[in-house]
């Protein structure tokens, strides 16, 4: 494993040190350009065509990032090709699972399901271990400085995000349980996938410049909030949380500020303020 | 609105059973799917050598089934009551 991905040590109780390859050859470049390709023009279908047109662009990016993947298999792009095939899976959910006879936060953990399995079966073709995606310790006080931030955030990202309020005669119980799939299936869930996974592999190629492929990735994905100046304040939070995920090894503080960030802006700030 | 849950999908939901059963989004899926499985099976009849190239199609194969079988649930649930 050491011999084929510089800097992957199995066992280490730190973050590996990965030594980018870049993009030294042609193919690299063309297939990192073609998978970034396939991404922007399959949310760019879902957003400018609508459901259909966007389901058959994610159908298409996901084909063509599993073929890239394979035919690039030992080759650190491939790898980035097959984490990033996460990504089309993620969205096709999206688009198929919520219905209105179902509550919201069901939706969280329907459209969570198939993803943490994706992410799972990724990582185990992959090679990737537990503690490569990012699941590891890390210091206390890093978590605790991250949240606290993210609860001020929240304020920010509540006022530009402008979220529905919460439905009028909402229960305590509801209130709790979307809590809880806010943490688990969004916050846990897209740092899992973005900082644990595609920024993981993606630094495999670019080293430290990974941290730019995940708050890409962040930013395509927001897209579809409909709210550019929303989808620039998360890009510059991810680029904060991709920073630090980098620097600890560890999503544990990323995930505790995406949990408080997104707690605070769509649950705490909306019963709040209204 | 997060990543998981996006504004642009919860806008654009079919608002009647009639419509859900309409919508071809379902169906772009299910033939993603069932074309998947079938290059699985026939990679899988080949013999052990396609290893890579099954565990590559799993990322995609695995988790659709899932979606899939959860979306023909929830079709099914909106629909039962006009039974």
């Amino acid at each position: 494993m050491a011999d084929r991905f510089p800097g992957f040590v199995r066992g280490a109780s730190r973050p590996a040190t990965i030594r980018a390859q870049g993009f030294e050859d042609r193919a690299a470049l063309l297939v990192g350009t073609l998978a970034a390709g396939l991404l922007v023009v399959a949310e760019l279908a879902l957003l400018v065509g609508g459901l259909v047109p966007g389901t058959f662009g994610h159908a298409i990016a996901l084909l063509g990032l599993i073929g890239l993947g394979r035919v690039r298999w030992d080759h650190p792009e491939g790898r980035l090709c097959l984490a990033l095939a996460v990504v089309p899976v993620l969205r096709l959910a999206s688009i198929a699972l919520p219905a209105v006879i179902i509550p919201e936060y069901i939706w969280y953990v329907m459209i969570g399901i198939p993803t943490f399995l994706a992410i799972a079966i990724a990582a185990r073709a992959l090679a990737l271990r537990p503690a490569d995606l990012g699941i590891r310790r890390t210091p206390w006080r890093e978590v605790a400085i991250l949240a606290a931030a993210s609860a001020a955030l929240g304020l920010a990202g509540f006022v530009i995000g402008e979220p529905e309020p919460l439905p009028t005669g909402v229960s305590v119980t509801e209130i709790v349980l979307t809590s809880l799939a806010l943490v688990t299936c969004g916050a846990f869930l897209e740092e899992l996938l973005v900082r644990g996974l595609v920024q993981r592999v993606a630094a495999e190629l670019l080293g430290g410049r990974a941290v730019i492929v995940s708050a890409a990735i962040t930013g395509l994905l927001y897209l579809a909030s409909l709210n550019l100046r929303y989808v620039v304040f998360m890009v510059a939070i991810a680029v904060l949380l991709g920073v630090v995920a980098r620097r600890t090894g560890s999503i544990a503080g990323p995930v505790a500020g995406h949990a408080v960030l997104l707690w605070t802006q769509l649950i705490v700030w909306p019963l709040v303020l209204g | 609105m997060t990543i998981i849950v996006t504004r642009f999908v919860a806008e654009s939901l079919p608002q009647t059973p009639g419509q859900a059963l309409a919508l071809a989004v379902d169906g772009i899926i299910t033939v993603l799917v069932v074309g998947l499985l079938v290059t699985r099976l026939l990679l899988q009849a080949t013999g052990p050598q396609q290893t890579r190239t099954l565990r590559a199609l799993d990322v995609a194969l695995v988790p659709l089934v899932v979606v899939v079988a959860i979306f023909l649930y929830i079709r099914l649930q909106e629909i039962l009551p006009l039974g």
